[in-house]
């Protein structure tokens, strides 16, 4: 038996020539069939469609949008230990421009062997904990034209291995590519003082196309308490927006490009005093000192714009969370340095909840978090010195009911932004959501206050496939 | 006097030793502890679920499930809930470690978030997708996590009734399971679960479970095809049923490591 067992393998190995085209024409008929499997495995499985109609109304400016959008997941493992997964998404809005497109939001491969996974292509990441502001979340840009709260993001490319334990984790990345901040067109909720120039937007990158930014995370979790410490280099994800004069607008430094330095730009484009101006002045053959001045500012004000800024960015992070039954402590903090200036910002906080409520189903979660940024800046001053009471609501129900509502009050009294995000399953594959979000007591007068008049209410119906 | 109290009263110990009859408690837990060892060791279990919730009032909804477990040494094992459908929540994953000394911790994954969120012990009460089956039922029922007595020997729930069944009570040791106390029938012949009742501190049954359809898997291990968990005050009821049950298909520690919970699979 063991002996003719042994032999096989010896005859096969003496007549190699006959034996390889059947070999590789049976090799070839099983890559087929593994092909089709793939395919109708990908499509009966892992392909996923969803639908959404959406209206929104911008309460405080009296008019209404519309839009249509569509998201494909495809989620397939090739071999075990890999996959690859896609996440398409594509929406055509009725009135704001920049909502009309079609993203990737995601497409990467994973391979995952012994503790190390890594993945490749554009991905989304999430990192941190709080609810008011998610401070320490960095890798992945967000499109404020989806939402202002910031949460809707956009895939990055990356490369990223993470070495895992049971509930520790060191993830590596190296993010080539950098994409810009989405942000609200015409027809939107912003009703910005100047116009956006977004094709004038600046990214002070050191290398070009070339250029990587690079991030690293280590998580752990020791008894109830868990931590995180996060790193990164890079394109700053948020920018700074900067009023300046239009290109071409004839002011001194915008023949090829807008000028940031407002003031020196409008100074210079003065006409310089001589001996005789105070005279002619006082005879009225040339317009005055005031007149000047009045007519520069027009002219100033008719052409400035808004351009985004990027610059580079290096920040260190801290996520930490304590649970004590069912109180839940919470922290991020962040140190950041750009331009040169060192600021650092933080959340803390914690949630409450209470479960089984009502029916002796429902969880009720009370929410305080308290928020500090010293970075001076246009989107920072939302986050500046800020209060967030809110609240949680699941009702643990078949139709996953729920609601999460709160304020986010600015304690040096420049306004309050309220919202309310309620969602419900109707039926098993339709789902309807509502947002509510309105800004109370700000400066009406302030330019900056761009968000005065954002007040927005937003009902989604979703179908599921 | 001394020597004759000392001796009475080492009289009276020897006296107790050997003619002490087994407490009910001692009983209780000895039976439980058998039907623990029968059930060690299956090393790993994956399975398809599906949920049918009923409310009671004719709705039904259905979700679609699949679950990992790994046996570990001693008390310690993993298990991971997958949610299939409903497909706005598809990908949701429930993770539980409990740890030798029977600890557990339990996260969740997300997916429309990207994030994944602990769950606080004091949480885990509340029902899992609106069925009538709580977080906590979804993390391993070990021994060590509660206290048992032994009730009485009757005739088993049907289907059953033919066999002899013991009658256990078990009390969880920590609070925020949800109830005070359960009643658990084990038949005395392979010491499986086939019913528990739910009370509430008053004493008032709170839900029911069943547990049907046992198969013997690997000439060892059974496993029920169908647990139905009712609702006594509202009528509602949901049936889990296990279906595609593979014994040792593999599955690694590192399958259930908490940063793989968001991982595409």
């Amino acid at each position: 038996m063991a002996g003719s067992r042994l032999s096989t393998p010896r005859a096969g190995g003496a007549r190699p020539l006959p034996d390889l085209p059947q070999r590789s024409g049976r090799a070839l008929s099983r890559a087929v069939f593994a092909a089709l499997t793939l395919v109708s495995t990908a499509a009966r499985a892992d392909l996923d469609l969803r639908l959404e109609a959406e209206t929104r109304a911008f309460t405080a400016q009296a008019r209404g949008d519309a839009a249509l959008a569509a998201g494909l997941r495809l989620d397939h493992g090739p071999r075990p230990g890999e996959a690859l997964v896609l996440e398409a998404f594509a929406r055509a809005d009725a009135r704001e421009d920049a909502r009309s497109r079609a993203d990737l939001r995601e497409a990467y491969y994973e391979a995952r062997a012994g503790a190390l996974t890594t993945r490749l292509g554009a991905r989304r990441v999430y990192w941190g904990l709080t609810e008011a502001r998610h401070l320490v979340d960095t890798l992945n840009q967000s499109d404020l034209g989806d939402d202002l709260d910031g949460e809707t993001k956009l895939g990055q490319p990356m490369l990223e291995f993470v070495f895992g334990g049971e509930t520790t984790a060191l993830s590596l990345y190296a993010l080539p590519g950098f994409r810009e901040r989405r942000l609200p067109g015409p027809g939107g909720p912003l009703v910005y003082p100047f116009p956006l120039a977004l094709e004038e937007t600046r990214v002070h990158a050191d290398a070009g196309v070339l250029h990587a930014d690079y991030a690293a995370r280590a998580s752990g979790q020791f008894g109830d308490l868990d931590l995180a410490l996060s790193w990164f280099d890079g394109i700053g994800r948020e920018p700074d927006i900067l009023p300046c004069l239009r290109q071409g607008s004839g002011f001194p430094g915008t023949e090829d490009e807008a000028n940031c330095a407002v003031l020196d730009s409008v100074t210079a484009a003065a006409p310089s005093p001589n001996l005789l101006t105070p005279l002619l002045q006082a005879l009225g053959l040339v317009p005055s000192d005031a007149e000047i001045a009045a007519e520069l500012e027009q002219r100033a004000y008719a052409n400035l714009v808004l351009v985004p800024v990027y610059d580079r960015e290096r920040r260190l992070g801290l996520e930490a969370q304590y649970i004590a039954e069912a109180l839940a402590l919470k922290f991020e903090g962040l140190v950041r340095e750009t331009r040169g200036e060192r600021s650092y910002a933080a959340v803390a906080g914690f949630e409450y909840s209470w479960s089984g409520l009502f029916d002796g189903a429902q969880d009720l979660g009370l929410i305080v978090e308290a928020l500090r940024d010293t970075q001076a800046g246009l989107l920072s001053a939302r986050y500046d010195h800020e209060v967030f009471l809110g609240g949680r609501w699941s009702l643990n129900d078949v139709a996953n009911s729920q609601a999460l509502g709160g304020v986010l009050i600015d304690s040096t009294g420049a306004g309050q932004t309220w919202s309310l995000e309620a969602s419900r399953r109707l039926d098993d594959d339709w789902k309807l959501g509502l947002r509510l979000r309105v800004f109370t007591g700000g400066d009406p007068n302030d330019l900056a206050n761009v968000e005065k008049d954002a007040d927005e209410l937003r009902l989604t119906l979703e179908r599921y496939f | 006097m001394k020597p004759l109290i000392l001796l009475a009263f080492c009289a009276g110990l020897l006296a107790a030793l050997p003619v002490r009859a087994e407490s009910p408690d001692e009983k209780g837990l000895a039976i439980v502890r058998d039907a623990e060892k029968r059930g060690e060791n299956f090393g790993d279990l994956r399975a398809d679920a599906e949920m049918i919730i009923r409310n009671g009032r004719g709705g039904e909804a259905r979700r679609a499930l699949k679950i990992a477990l790994l046996d570990l040494p001693g008390s310690a094992s993993r298990s991971l809930t997958m949610v299939d459908a409903p497909k706005d929540v598809k990908g949701t994953a429930l993770l539980t470690h409990t740890a030798a000394d029977s600890s557990d911790q339990q996260w969740i994954y997300l997916p429309a978030a990207g994030r994944t969120k602990r769950i606080a012990s004091s949480g885990r009460s509340g029902p899992f997708m609106g069925s009538e089956f709580s977080f906590d039922d979804f993390s391993a029922q070990t021994v060590e996590r509660y206290r048992f007595k032994w009730l009485r020997a009757e005739t088993c729930p049907a289907p059953l009734a033919a066999e002899q069944c013991d009658v256990i009570e078990r009390v969880p040791k920590e609070s925020g399971t949800g109830y005070a106390r359960q009643e658990v029938w084990m038949d005395q012949a392979q010491r499986r679960l086939l019913k528990a009742d739910y009370y509430d501190a008053q004493n008032q049954r709170i839900k029911t479970l069943m547990a049907e359809g046992y198969r013997q898997y690997e000439g060892r291990y059974w496993r029920a095809d169908r647990l139905t968990m009712s609702n006594a005050r509202s009528g509602a009821s949901t049936v889990l049923s296990w279906s595609n049950i593979r014994f040792r298909s593999g599955l690694k520690d590192a399958d259930f490591e908490v940063n793989r919970l968001g991982s595409a699979r």
